[in-house]
């Protein structure tokens, strides 16, 4: 059983399509973060697996529970921070937090010392007694991510956890998502930052338009572009005619460019296996190689790839 | 946590809104006190009956109504502001959300009505005080009627943004005007189309306003029928309100907006 | 000039779109009229015609309620972020005060159109100049009133909770405590002295003067004259201060 299926899991609005027909699940105990940019239909597939949105067709279910017909068993083992902050606005953080440890059965005797320890962790701690409506973004936002923190469900789910909060913030709330998955939960974040999916995921899943396009590690992606890993390489001797030509018929190699007398640029897949066998030709024909730059396609390249769009752009 | 003390918990969060909006209890307040010791006080002086112990009963149920009323506005913010999505993520059933948010709406009115009826008894001689605490329970009833009226406008204004406050103001005015709150019934009886005078003894707020003038600050001893006929006109709206709240929360699962 | 019209109409437009407020209060002062007035005055013993009486009261609530309404208007304005954004147009300040005033008056004008005819063919008999005097007693009472909220609304810029507060409060003290719904003669002896201090006294006596009504029961109208002329003056003028020291530091969150 997996902590989440879909399948063919489609939602209308009016005529619009959030997610078409989607196939989709997530392994226990692993970070998958869902990458895509506005209007791909993350917040939509998030909605329907916390059941607060119905899907038009097609089955979804968590934790083994359906999302239609189980739904409140379902709410007993997720819970979601949304992408916008949702609290009482005349209530103050702490009593937001101990509203929703209480009602999502955090036991007593933790619950105090939990609240204490998350509001310290992500700096709230001095804005306990503020009202909710008198909190900046970034603090709301960061009191939606602490509900999560608090509550330990068995599956997390965060919806652009870090937006609006600045970059020291997203660094300890990334530390304490990994730290919820390494205390058993399943995780679940919809994002279209590179950095974070980059820090967070196990796994990627790129949604555009309401489809699944992509379902990898992050390395498994940045592989799985052909010619997407770039080997720099400089030689001692200026005339190396032939050795463009050479790597060129390596297993791997999608192009080579020349850039300047000495400097080839070879445009390669899995880089780590083609070096080395550029190594060997360049020792086989005596040529001196001065040195050696790798660069790997960056998850812009990867969502790029995909979709044929560039993230930057697709979200703007 | 069993549904029920989740339910409670809800309610109490929301009861505890009510009491923390300031604007609301300064308006409430100032609204109802001033009506009842000034406007009271200076029409009985314009008038050959004595108004003041005719309205100041009146007064009390007015501040019943207009506290259950305020379950709407919260209900319509909770859609405005998304918070309404945060307790669909919760472990609480959707019709728990709807109980949680009728209990808390006329146990907040309640308490506050209270609170008038205390002033109410300092300045008006009582007859039958102990009497109160028999009405009290069908006041909740009453409260959670007017709760569910509240509460269906909301669901229903919640397609048109801002009109929520139009449709209650008018609502408000209606049930207040067609009622024997501001006059007896026999002047009512004189002047206003017999239709109209039906709809105002079948009101609740008229029932409520006579079982307090009448059973408490008269002394008359408690008739049955009347607190049968608070809970006809009561239960209604409470089960239109509840149902037309549902109905709300499914149709903002099923379409994403209301 | 054009400037300010543009202005006016834009806020204008979204009031009109639909008119459903305007027509609201049109709705509610029918109610409250043909059924709660017309009910209490068979109550009214110690008056003549409690309903005229009334009539006029409830125009004088109406055009209060809009003043505040433009002072709230503005602060509202200031918590959503459109004020520091009118404050960025090649405006000057002048004309954004004036646009503020001018708009209250555009929606008083508005409101006001069918309550007040309403309650002028009630009373009846009435010559042009004595209706022209109400409806100008009726708009500098708007512009006091206004100014008055305005004055109020350095305090929003620390709790805009706090300024609903007061501001609601204070209205409902300042139409009780006033001669709005009943003649001073009427008020006990404490309350009197509270209403002496209600500008809404002097509004609706001095529009119950130039309406016709017994002038034994109002206050004198050269009085109410000069409270009213001190009262748009001083918190207009006020307010103005207020607000160019207000808008400067203004916060939008």
């Amino acid at each position: 059983m997996h902590p989440i299926e879909t399948e063919k899991l489609t939602k209308l609005y009016g005529k619009t399509k959030a997610l078409r027909e989607l196939d989709f699940t997530l392994d226990e105990g692993e970070i998958m973060v869902l990458l895509g940019p506005n209007g791909s239909g993350k917040t939509t597939l998030l909605l329907i697996l916390s059941t607060v949105l119905k899907p038009t067709s097609g089955k979804a279910s968590v934790m083994g529970f359906d999302v239609i017909n189980q739904s409140t068993k379902v709410r007993q083992v997720l819970g979601i921070s949304f992408q916008d902050a949702r609290g009482f606005w005349r209530h103050k953080p702490i009593e937001i937090l101990r509203f929703h440890a209480t009602i999502c059965g955090v036991p007593r005797d933790r619950r105090e010392r939990l609240i204490e320890e998350i509001l310290k962790d992500l700096e709230l701690w001095d804005a306990r007694g503020k009202l909710f409506m008198h909190l900046s973004g970034g603090q709301a936002k960061r009191l939606e991510v602490a509900k999560l923190l608090v509550q330990r469900p068995k599956l997390a789910i965060f919806d652009e956890p870090s937006s609006q909060v600045d970059l020291r913030g997203k660094r300890i709330i990334w530390d304490h998502i990994c730290k919820l998955r390494e205390d058993g939960s399943t995780v679940l974040v919809a994002t279209n930052e590179v950095r974070e999916a980059e820090y967070l995921a196990d796994r990627i899943t790129i949604l555009d338009e309401g489809v699944k396009v992509a379902c990898n590690t992050l390395q498994s992606l940045k592989d799985s572009i052909a010619g997407g890993d770039i080997v720099e390489l400089e030689f001692e001797a200026k005339d190396n005619k032939d050795m463009a030509e050479a790597l060129g018929r390596l297993e791997g190699t999608f192009r080579v460019t020349k850039e300047e007398e000495n400097h080839l640029r070879a445009y390669v897949s899995m880089a780590e296996e083609w070096v080395p066998k550029m190594a060997n030709i360049c020792y086989q024909k005596g040529v001196k190689v001065v040195s050696v730059r790798v660069t790997e396609p960056s998850l812009d390249d990867v969502f790029l790839h995909f979709t044929g769009r560039a993230l930057g752009a697709a979200s703007s | 946590m069993t549904e029920m003390r989740r339910i409670l918990q809800l309610a109490r969060t929301d009861f505890s809104y009510f009491f923390r909006t300031k604007w609301l209890m300064a308006v409430l307040l100032s609204l109802n006190l001033s009506d009842m010791l000034v406007i009271g006080l200076v029409y009985k002086g314009l008038m050959t009956v004595n108004y003041f112990a005719f309205f100041a009963p009146a007064v009390v149920v007015m501040g019943l109504f207009m506290g259950s009323m305020d379950t709407g506005r919260r209900i319509w913010l909770a859609f405005r502001e998304g918070v309404i999505q945060y307790y669909l993520s919760l472990p609480i059933s959707n019709l728990g959300v709807v109980a949680a948010y009728l209990i808390a709406g006329s146990l907040a009115a309640m308490v506050y009505s209270s609170s008038l009826l205390i002033v109410a008894f300092l300045v008006l001689p009582a007859q039958a005080v102990l009497n109160t605490l028999i009405l009290l329970p069908f006041f909740f009833i009453l409260a959670m009627g007017l709760a569910g009226i509240a509460a269906a406008l909301a669901a229903l204004a919640s397609t048109h943004g801002e009109f929520f406050f139009a449709y209650q103001q008018l609502f408000q005015v209606l049930l207040l005007t067609l009622s024997t709150v501001y006059y007896p019934q026999s002047v009512m009886q004189q002047y206003l189309p017999s239709a109209l005078v039906t709809v105002a003894s079948a009101n609740p707020l008229s029932i409520a306003a006579e079982a307090l003038r009448d059973f408490v600050f008269t002394g008359i001893p408690i008739q049955p029928l009347v607190i049968v006929q608070l809970v006809v006109s009561s239960v209604p709206f409470a089960l239109l309100g509840a149902f037309a709240y549902y109905k709300a929360l499914q149709t903002l699962q099923t379409k994403g907006k209301l | 000039m054009s400037t300010i019209l543009r202005l006016i109409w834009f806020d204008l437009k979204q009031e009109l779109n639909p008119p459903i407020w305007i027509i609201m209060e049109w709705v509610v002062f029918g109610i409250q009229l043909a059924v709660y007035g017309a009910l209490i005055s068979r109550l009214v013993t110690s008056m003549a015609d409690y309903l005229q009486f009334y009539a006029v009261g409830f125009v004088i609530m109406m055009t209060f309620e809009i003043g505040s309404h433009t002072g709230r208007h503005f602060v509202e304005h200031a918590h959503e972020g459109r004020l520091p954004y009118l404050l960025s147009l090649p405006i000057p300040r002048w004309k954004l005060f004036l646009t503020v005033a001018l708009q209250g008056g555009v929606e008083l004008a508005l409101m006001l159109t069918v309550p007040l005819s309403v309650t002028l063919s009630i009373i009846g008999n009435l010559t042009a100049i004595s209706a022209l005097s109400a409806v100008a007693t009726l708009f500098w009472l708007g512009f006091g009133v206004s100014g008055l909220m305005l004055g109020l609304s350095f305090i929003a810029f620390r709790s805009a909770d706090l300024y609903t507060a007061i501001v609601t409060a204070l209205s409902t003290l300042i139409i009780r405590f006033s001669t709005v719904l009943y003649p001073m003669i009427f008020l006990p002896a404490s309350y009197a002295g509270a209403a002496a201090f209600s500008p809404l006294t002097y509004g609706s006596d001095l529009v119950r003067f130039f309406l016709g009504f017994d002038p034994s029961m109002l206050v004198n109208p050269q009085i109410a004259i000069a409270v009213l002329t001190a009262l748009a003056v001083s918190t207009l003028g006020l307010s103005a201060m207020l607000m160019q020291r207000i808008v400067e530091g203004v916060k939008s969150g």
